[in-house]
Parts: C-alpha cells; sequence; structure tokens
C-alpha cells in the first residue's frame, strides 16, 4: 500500500505511516495517528525507540536450542543448570513461555514453534520450528513432551501434527488439560469445552 | 435490495477466523439462507469471551448477527454441533479445513445456496463417524456441481459421443471426459481408468450421503480420484486451495514418519 494519492503529507512522514501499516493490527488510521504522535514526542524519546528498533535487530538472536527469542544464545532457561532437561514444554510464541513461567509450576525446558499450523492463512508446517523440535529428542535424554499449544483450531491441528511426529522418539507426550477459564461462567461454555472439563475432571 | 432488520438470528457453520486487532476475529460464515457471509466477533481471541468457544472454525452454531456499517457483527453465539471427532483426529480434521476452504473458496458473499450448506453439514456429520474413504471425493463432485461445473462423465466434451469402456480421458479444464478420438490443441488430459469413471458415476447421482459413505475405494482409485478432482478445482477456483497442500503433508508425514523428517532435515532438503 503506498500514500502517493495524499500530496498534503510530507514525504517522510508518509514513509513512516507506511511503515507502521506494515505491522500486524495496525490498519491506515492507526499508522497516521501513530505517526502524528511522534512527530510531536521530545526529539530524544524518537531517538531511543529508533535505537531500540536497531539494537533489537541487532543484539537479539534465536536460542540455537528452544528457539526462543534470546540475548545469547544458549538462552537463560537453557543454560539453567536448575532445569529439568528431561521435559521439554512446546509453544506457539516466546510470550507463552513468560505465562507458563509466571505460574512458577514448571521447572523443565521450552520449545517455541513461532507459531501455529493455519491452512487459512497459508502457515504450513515447514513454517514453524518443528525439525529443531525433533533434533532435540535425538539423544533420548528427554522422556516428556507438553503440547502447551492454543486450545484453538490452529493450536491443536499443530499439536496433533507435531505428536504424530515425535510419538516414536519420546515415551511420554501430554497435552495440557483443557477446562474452563478461571472466573468463567458454565453458562456461557461451549459444549466441547464443557465436554473436554467433564472428562478433565479431578478428585476435590 | 430489501431492507433487512438489524439484528437477525440464523444458524451457520464456522468456515474460518482471521486474528482482527487486539481481540477480534473475522469470522467466515456459510448459513442455510445467506450462504456465505463475514462478521467480526468481537473479544473472541480472550480466553474469557463468551464468543469464542462456540465460533472456533467448522462448528455449526446458532448466532445472533447485527448489521454493521462495514461489517456485520456476531452479539451472541451458541454451539450445535461441535463435530468434537472431527476436531481431535488430524486426518479428519484437515480434510474438514480442506472442505471449509472449497466452500469459502467457490462461494460469492450473501448468495444462498442451500443444497451446498446441506451438503457441507451431512459431510461434517459423517467425518464424525467411522472413516469414510468416498466422503471426500463425493464432496468435491457434488460442490462442484452445486457450483454448475458438474463434470461431464458420459459423453466425450469435444465431439459428444458416449464414452466407450476403456477409451477414457479427463480434460479438467474441458470440465470432464474425452474420447480416445479427441486431441483438441493446448488441453491438459489426465488419465482416467474404468474404475475411477464408474465411481465418479455413481458418485454423482449419489442421492443420499449414506451410499458415499459405505463406498470402499482401493489405493488406486482413491490417488487417481484425487488427482482428478484436484485439477478440476484448481481449474475451477483459479488457484490451488492451501488446505490441499497440509492435508497432503499430514497423508505424506504419517506414512513417512519421524525418522524421515529427521533424514530430511539432516540433509537440509525441503519438503515436496
Ligand atoms: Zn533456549
Ligand atoms: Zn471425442
Amino acid at each position: 500500500m503506498t500514500y502517493d494519492f495524499l500530496p498534503s503529507v510530507a514525504a517522510p512522514l508518509a514513509r513512516l505511516i507506511q511503515e507502521f501499516h506494515k505491522l500486524p493490527g495496525i490498519g491506515p488510521k492507526s499508522a497516521q495517528r501513530l505517526a502524528y504522535y511522534l512527530i510531536r514526542m521530545p526529539a530524544e524519546d524518537a531517538a531511543s525507540l529508533a535505537e531500540s528498533i536497531i539494537s533489537v535487530k541487532e543484539r537479539v538472536v534465536f536460542c540455537g536450542v528452544c528457539q526462543n527469542i534470546t540475548e545469547e544464545s544458549p538462552c537463560y532457561l537453557c543454560s539453567h543448570a536448575g532445569r529439568d532437561r528431561s521435559r521439554i514444554c512446546v509453544v506457539e510464541e516466546p510470550l507463552d513461555v513468560l505465562s507458563l513461567e509466571r505460574t512458577q509450576s514448571y521447572r523443565g525446558l521450552y520449545h517455541v514453534l513461532h507459531g501455529a499450523i493455519s491452512p487459512a492463512t497459508g502457515i504450513g508446517p515447514e513454517n514453524l520450528r518443528i525439525r529443531e523440535l525433533l533434533e532435540r529428542l535425538r539423544d533420548g535424554e528427554v522422556s516428556e513432551v507438553i503440547l502447551a499449544t492454543n486450545p484453538s483450531l490452529e493450536g491443536e491441528s499443530t499439536a496433533m501434527y507435531v505428536h504424530r511426529l515425535l510419538s516414536p522418539l519420546v515415551s511420554r507426550v501430554t497435552r495440557l488439560a483443557r477446562g474452563l477459564p478461571v472466573g468463567s461462567d458454565l453458562e456461557f461454555a461451549d459444549s466441547v469445552t464443557l465436554s473436554r472439563a467433564l472428562e478433565g475432571r479431578q478428585e476435590i | 435490495m430489501t431492507t433487512q432488520p438489524r439484528i437477525h438470528k440464523t444458524e451457520a457453520i464456522v468456515l474460518k477466523h482471521l486474528p482482527l486487532g487486539e481481540a477480534d476475529y473475522l469470522v467466515t460464515l456459510y448459513t442455510p439462507n445467506q450462504g456465505k457471509l463475514r462478521a467480526v466477533a468481537r473479544g473472541a481471541r480472550k480466553i474469557k469471551s463468551r464468543l469464542g468457544g462456540h465460533l472456533e472454525p467448522l462448528m455449526r452454531s446458532s448466532l445472533l448477527v447485527a448489521r454493521g456499517q462495514s461489517l456485520d457483527s456476531v452479539q451472541q453465539a451458541e454451539v450445535l454441533e461441535g463435530f468434537r471427532a472431527v476436531r481431535e483426529d488430524l486426518d479428519r480434521l484437515s480434510q474438514a479445513i480442506y472442505m471449509a476452504e472449497l466452500v469459502e473458496a467457490s462461494t460469492p458473499e450473501g448468495q444462498s445456496n442451500y443444497p451446498i450448506y446441506r451438503l457441507l453439514l451431512e459431510t461434517l456429520r459423517s467425518l464424525d463417524g467411522p472413516a469414510a474413504p468416498a466422503l471426500l471425493p463425493h464432496f468435491q463432485l457434488k460442490l462442484l456441481g452445486h457450483s454448475g461445473f458438474m463434470p461431464e462423465l458420459h459423453r466425450c466434451v469435444e465431439c459428444e459421443t458416449p464414452l466407450e469402456p476403456g477409451r477414457h480421458r479427463f480434460a479438467p479444464g474441458q470440465g470432464g471426459c474425452l474420447c480416445d478420438g479427441c486431441h483438441p490443441a493446448g488441453v491438459t488430459v489426465l488419465p482416467l481408468s474404468l474404475n475411477t469413471l464408474k465411481v465418479l458415476r455413481f458418485l454423482q447421482r449419489c442421492e443420499r450421503i449414506e451410499d458415499a459413505v459405505k463406498l470402499r475405494l482401493d489405493d488406486e482409485t482413491l490417488t487417481e480420484m484425487r488427482r482428478l478432482m484436484e485439477a478440476l478445482l484448481h481449474y475451477v477456483l483459479d488457484r490451488e486451495p492451501r488446505g490441499s497442500r497440509f492435508l497432503g503433508q499430514v497423508s505424506q508425514g504419517s506414512k513417512r514418519g519421524a525418522a524421515a523428517e529427521l533424514a530430511a532435515s539432516a540433509a537440509g532438503g525441503e519438503q515436496a
């Protein structure tokens, strides 16, 4: 998309609007709003933003083991002596690692796929870091893989696809329990979630 | 154009969803009376959303839809059929995703086509049951028929003489069979065995999906039929559906398994 139909906009500003528009979830209106906001920003704040964008591209790498985003490879979690190396928890996105770490109930390692299979948007298994996961299972040190992809169609497809590939390589493959979110109302739960929650019931 | 009430109730099969903004989904629905519709489901990506779980692709749901200026929006949703067995089996799921994509790609927005709705619903219900290899080719052929592209299976599309057993080929771009005497220039021709032709004719006149479900097919016929249907759909849709690639990867991946996947990665090769 180009903005050359807007002759009243100064060229550097038009370029900035275009750059913002490339970002996910940013429409033309939001792109304009962000660009005008930046113009009114103090020069040092703008410089700091620009500098942080450059340094993120220069200094941030993918961990050679878990594929998470990190400053050095292997990352902090992969090189931490206190982690249980016999478990790998597979997630879609780096942010999912943070969510799981916040629970403080998991001490194993992670693997970030960087997405989920989505035929609707053209993302296939070859676009995810699945091979890197299979490589990690080669030496037989891992005894459990936990599939923690989202409970959406894309996440489920990914979990099933990955499960099929790695079941010959690891003795135990588990999936996060799918139940009712805390604070939700039973009345509004869908039948698939409810029946799964019923199956996953526990003694109290 | 008739005036529509601002909020209306409809049932629909969710064909697909795409993330929109921070927490919304743009859902593509197939309805019995209005054909394909697109609507925004606000907040549906939030884990506590009252809509989300009722609007996952391949669910049949009862909806309240509000007309908007640029986009309609789903106000309420309640799942009627979740097709859980389809959702929890990779082979069935990849087939269902592909079928939903075919409906999405072959139908115009807002144009009612009840036979397509019924076909999709009955196929999802059958797919939720025991394995039936003819379901997918049956779906493809019927969908083409309901869209006005039923291939000619009895006469040569070029010279119009009735086909003789064993002397026939298939020309997807011409919309049907060719006799072995016709060789139009610049036309893609695929082999068509007598057995496959018979199965296609059976599926064409098959009125109840139960009859297609009962059909047993050998691998050779299935492979040939799949190639023909995909070539025909490719021609009709003018593109290769993305889901067909995933379908191929799923069936191929299960045959090759992880060992081959690793060998391929060691060689640095790409999947075919
Ligand atoms: Zn790491
Ligand atoms: Zn002929």
